[in-house]
């Protein structure tokens, strides 16, 4: 039930959903915009990491993002 | 026989010289060697085993006739056509090579993501650690002294901590490998002893395992990113500590299938999940929550860290429930 492959599937929908926030329509309207002046001061709140790990996914994760897609959309429609 | 007993776990191997295949030695000597040799051959074969296979010193009998019962035993004829057969002992040193290169390209390609030298430190335990640390798990409260000792180098600088030998509060790997491993094996009989077994139930479960490990090994490391936990806990310390639930969860799913009363499995479930827990916080305190007087520069969310903490330990009940819910393919 919990196995390694639902595992890796849920990992996968999650960075997708990271990769698809939108900086300045949404992030910006939060307050957890990657530019903020209130970051430059204070690098290690959990709310500047927070902004950091998000903004390091969507910058790193995007191309792999869509290889990952790729084989796990053939592997779904090929073997079910 | 005291004297054959004594050259077979020793660790000199007492070949006779090699004179070619046709050597006129005594049919009582070769098959003493051979019978000799044959255990201390399979410590042969390792690395630069079979190379000094080829450089022999001369040997040294004592006492060849006046002791030696007749040697019966199907092993000396073997070793003896081992020895004398030229082709044999080719092979034998293509395999002692052929073990050699595998060696180094294992520790090429796996050296590059793992250190190994870290890995070994890991998996450094002696019998005395592994019971006490299982006495610990099951137990945790007659533990005293969580303390871990801090390994310094020649000139007194803390290099690290001492390893699960010299420490019996450092995490091993050695426990969460065999624990693992036990689980499936543990799960496969209970499902066997139910009478629904399929082999392929052996993999879900350790892909199920393997799952939770991963997962939780993830949580722990982002939220010590966003904790800033730095150094105090290793990535190996982590892969450590979440893998010693195994040993509750084998205890708990087996008085899962032996105990017909509902109320048996439950109460060593709240009773092992609560050890288990006990057993996290303890061990983790050290490593999250630095003493007030040590740490002055970084900014240091006391509070944060302690709900953390508590967190992890909280949810190691969820990880033993989830892994208590074994389902076969058939069921």
């Amino acid at each position: 039930m919990f196995g390694f492959g639902t595992l890796l599937y849920v990992t996968l929908l999650l960075l997708n959903a990271v990769a698809i926030l939108n900086e300045e329509r949404f992030l910006a309207r939060i307050g957890w915009a990657r530019n903020s002046a209130e970051l430059y001061g204070d690098t290690e709140s959990v709310k500047a990491k927070l902004i950091n790990l998000i903004s390091a996914v969507r910058t790193l994760m995007r191309i792999p993002l869509i290889a990952a897609n790729v084989v796990v959309i053939v592997y779904a429609l090929v073997l079910g | 026989m005291a004297h054959f007993s004594g050259q077979m776990g020793g660790q000199q191997p007492q070949n006779p010289p090699m004179r070619g295949a046709f050597s006129p030695i005594s049919a009582e000597q070769q098959q003493q060697f051979a019978y000799n040799n044959y255990p201390s051959q399979q410590q042969q074969f390792q690395p630069g085993g079979p190379q000094h296979y080829a450089q022999q010193q001369p040997y040294s009998q004592p006492a060849p006739h006046a002791s030696s019962p007749p040697m019966q035993s199907p092993y000396g004829l073997f070793a003896q056509n081992l020895q004398t057969n030229q082709a044999a002992q080719m092979g034998m040193q293509f395999a002692g090579s052929a073990m050699n290169a595998m060696q180094e390209n294992v520790q090429q390609n796996v050296g590059r993501y793992v250190s190994m030298t870290q890995l070994k430190h890991y998996f450094d335990v002696s019998n005395l650690y592994v019971l006490s640390k299982l006495r610990v798990l099951v137990f945790p409260w007659l533990q005293k002294s969580w303390h871990r000792y801090a390994e310094r180098d020649q000139t007194g600088q803390v290099v690290g901590y001492k390893s699960p030998r010299e420490d019996a509060n450092s995490p091993d790997l050695y426990i969460p490998v065999m624990g693992l491993v036990s689980y499936v094996i543990a799960i496969g009989l209970i499902i066997g002893r139910l009478g629904v077994f399929h082999p392929e139930d052996l993999g879900y479960t350790a892909s199920s395992a393997l799952g939770v490990i991963v997962f939780e090994v993830l949580l722990i490391k982002m939220f010590c990113y966003l904790l800033n936990v730095g150094s105090e806990l290793q990535f190996l310390d982590i892969v450590a500590f979440s893998g010693y639930k195994f040993v509750t969860t084998i205890i708990v799913v087996f008085t899962q299938a032996l105990g017909p009363p509902w109320w048996v499995s439950w109460s060593a479930f709240i009773y092992f999940g609560f050890a288990l827990a006990f057993f996290m916080i303890r061990s983790l305190r050290h490593a999250l929550i630095p003493e007030s007087s040590s740490i002055t520069g970084v900014n240091v969310h006391r509070k944060r860290r302690i709900h953390f903490l508590f967190v992890i330990a909280m949810t190691q009940f969820l990880y033993i429930w989830i892994l208590i819910q074994y389902k076969s393919s058939a069921t």
